[in-house]
């Protein structure tokens, strides 16, 4: 018995030790209702920000081809798909035995109305969700924006159409081109994520090593979320999009004729010029970011003394010992209590700390008490 | 998704409503497994929790409190700054300070601290943290051996295996920073009207198109929740027995068809309406905001609590 288990690790635990987590990683996507609404925290900023600045021209050439198909109707269609897009992204789809996946259906609104038009009505979506919902993060709402609303409608409608061709709505050949087109599409998506997710560790260490944002790479985040989407979220969008798109072939078949939008015609107006007030900041806000590294570069210095005492307190035969652990938690505070006293000793920190959480909460206390005394001054 | 309201011992909960609305829902807490209607139970759910969530913002939004009395840009700039200051904060010292500023405004401003703290820390920060776990063990942060799991030369693994205190720290900073981002994300929302934060938004340059389909399908979304809940619920009541996974999945995917075909012809009566009511394709706004005297005393106040978290950055 003891042999066998001993045979297991030895020759399958110890040549796959990384890809244990693989399935770990991917069923947290789908179990924590995430589908892949990347939360704030797990990308870097030095990413997300650029990311968020990338999507801008995006935005602005989406809303300039959706603008030429639709006239002025496009203000109440486009919010109307807006709403439909958040919805749907509510509904639990049955997988089996009780558990249930959530829909993303940004392929059914691109095959329905075209990718451009998809790409604003699933931004939206997600502005609202990341705003009002807190589901995917604002920091993170390019990464998110570029996956769900680019990167799935785009290769699914064009999978899709590649397959249907010039074949009528809700025949086979349609209906296997928008099951083909929704799967590809959603598993693009999830490889775009799971990319965005491995990239961390190679780009954003602490001086020790540690991860300082997503801490799996690419070995670990490309197969997990693959798996999981590839086995449980990709078919189950593929079927919603597929039995979805032949009801309406079926009971509102008008709706295909009227709506699809005609993706000739380039945009001619120059979106640098019209969105000038916007861009400006926005390059500000990209100018600045290494500003930010300036800042967090002091956590550099934190590591640093880290490192040393992680080398100097690492004692690979005694380390049970209960003291080790409680300095490998918290060295940056006890451990200068235990030998020298320099200037950056336990009480200097922990003094420091309580000095500036003071300072911190009486500003705000105090701007509160100005604020409300401001505020009954106005309605006397 | 956040966790939904407690009706019942929440403080917040106005007198205007009567007792029998606010008795919890006992048919929506029984599980029927046979019947394998879960995935509908699910969504209602998550409909609800839309229609409370509106709720709620309405009735914190329009007590006279601290963020209340801000102008809404000011709120937006000031909140996003902090924001984007935990997502280069890598200290778990200043990220836990940024949450206690979180928690000092919320409780300023007049919101229920526990239902703050449970919309905020009790669901996306704890999956985080488990989730980052394996990224804790040995296999992935090096550094000193805080828990061991497996003896060094177990199954032939050299180190063994053992979770790292440098790979704790890193699951900690990693559970902390989508927290704070959700708590200052939150104290613009519900102490904002939605059209005031987009008013805001569109003072600040963004197309008044695009705020105009933000306003619209904000609105909307609470009509596309009515009609969509009212289908399941219909299709919750209406079910006997068992059902097989294939009908149900049947079920929804028609169910977001016939969704879309409603929200089609709505939009085109809407479009219709606003065009009757002179709607000329220009989409107007009739915001205006003044900066006061409180806005810029708000701002100095936040420059400073931003320069001593940066300061603390640089010691911790």
């Amino acid at each position: 018995m003891k042999a066998s288990v001993e045979f297991v690790f030895y020759y399958v635990y110890r040549p796959m030790k990384g890809y244990l987590t693989v399935p770990f990683v991917g069923l947290f996507f789908e179990l924590g209702d995430f589908s892949m609404h990347i939360p704030d925290g797990y990308l870097a900023p030095q990413t997300t920000i650029p990311a968020l600045v990338a999507m801008v021209p995006v935005w602005a050439v989406a809303f300039n081809k959706v603008k030429k198909k639709l006239s002025e109707k496009r203000i109440p269609t486009l919010a109307l798909c807006a709403a439909f897009s958040f919805v749907i992204m509510m509904f639990n789809v049955p997988v089996a035995g009780g558990s249930s996946a959530h829909a993303v259906g940004a392929v059914f609104i691109a095959i329905l109305l075209g990718p451009w038009a998809a790409v604003i009505s699933v931004s939206t979506a997600l502005l609202i969700q990341a705003l009002v919902f807190g589901d995917g993060g604002i920091m993170a709402f390019g990464f998110n924006c570029f996956n769900m609303a680019v990167v799935m409608p785009f290769t699914g409608y064009y999978i899709y159409k590649l397959i249907a061709g010039k074949s009528k709505f809700g025949t086979s050949r349609n209906l296997a081109g928008s099951f083909i087109g929704s799967y590809v599409g959603i598993n693009l998506a999830a490889f775009c994520a799971s990319v965005e997710f491995g990239i961390q560790p190679l780009l954003f260490k602490a001086a020790d090593g540690t991860a300082l944002y997503c801490p799996y790479p690419l070995s670990v985040s490309i197969p997990s979320m693959m798996f999981a989407h590839g086995v449980i979220a990709g078919p189950i969008d593929a079927i919603i999009t597929t039995a979805a798109i032949a009801y309406i072939a079926k009971a509102a078949p008008q709706l295909f004729t009227q709506d699809q939008i005609v993706l000739a015609g380039e945009p001619k107006v120059s979106f640098f010029k019209r969105y000038k007030a916007m861009l400006i900041p926005l390059g500000v806000l990209v100018v600045l970011t290494p500003l930010g590294l300036i800042a967090s570069g002091t956590a550099w210095g934190e590591w640093g003394t880290d490192e040393m005492k992680a080398a100097v307190g690492y004692i690979p035969k005694g380390f049970a010992a209960m003291a080790d652990k409680w300095n490998a938690l918290m060295p940056d505070y006890s451990l200068p209590a235990l030998g020298d006293s320099t200037a950056g000793s336990i009480g200097g920190y922990i003094l420091s700390a309580v000095v500036g959480m003071v300072l911190i909460a009486g500003l705000i206390i105090l701007t509160s008490v100005l604020i409300k005394k401001a505020q009954k001054g106005k309605k006397k | 998704m956040p966790t939904p309201n407690n009706m019942d011992n929440n403080p917040e909960t106005p007198s205007d409503i009567p007792s029998w609305l606010l008795e919890k829902n006992q048919a929506g807490n029984v599980k029927v497994r046979s019947s394998g209607t879960n995935f509908i139970a699910k969504s209602l759910h998550h409909f609800s929790e839309v229609f409370e969530n509106e709720f709620f913002c309405e009735r914190y939004a329009s007590k006279p409190m601290m963020l209340q009395c801000l102008d809404p840009r000011v709120k937006v700039i000031v909140l996003f700054a902090f924001m984007l200051f935990s997502a280069f904060a890598s200290s778990i010292v200043i990220l836990l300070a940024l949450a206690i500023v979180a928690l000092l405004y919320a409780k300023l401003s007049g919101l229920d601290m526990k239902d703050y703290v449970r919309r905020v820390w009790a669901y996306i920060p704890l999956i985080i943290f488990i989730f980052s776990i394996p990224g804790a063990s040995s296999l992935f942060t090096k550094g000193t051996p805080l828990l061991t799991i497996l003896q060094p030369g177990t199954f032939g693994l050299r180190g063994g295996l053992y979770f790292t205190a440098s790979g704790f720290k890193m699951a900690i900073r990693l559970a902390l920073r989508p927290g704070i981002s959700l708590s200052f994300a939150f104290l613009l929302l519900l102490t904002t009207r939605w059209t005031r934060i987009t008013g805001a938004l569109a003072s600040m340059h963004l197309p008044l198109l695009l705020v105009s389909i933000f306003n619209m399908a904000y609105r909307y979304i609470f009509v596309m929740s009515d009609m969509a809940s009212n289908m399941m619920e219909a299709r919750f009541l209406r079910t006997v027995g068992r059902l097989e996974a294939a009908e149900n999945r049947r079920f929804m995917s028609r169910s977001v068809a016939h969704l879309f075909i409603k929200s089609h012809f709505l939009s085109e009566e809407i479009y219709d309406a606003m065009v009757c009511r002179g709607f000329t394709g220009k989409p107007v706004s009739v915001d205006s905001f003044k900066i006061s005297s409180i806005d810029i005393l708000f701002i100095i106040n936040n420059i400073v609590i931003l320069l001593v978290l940066i300061a603390g950055e640089h010691l911790f």
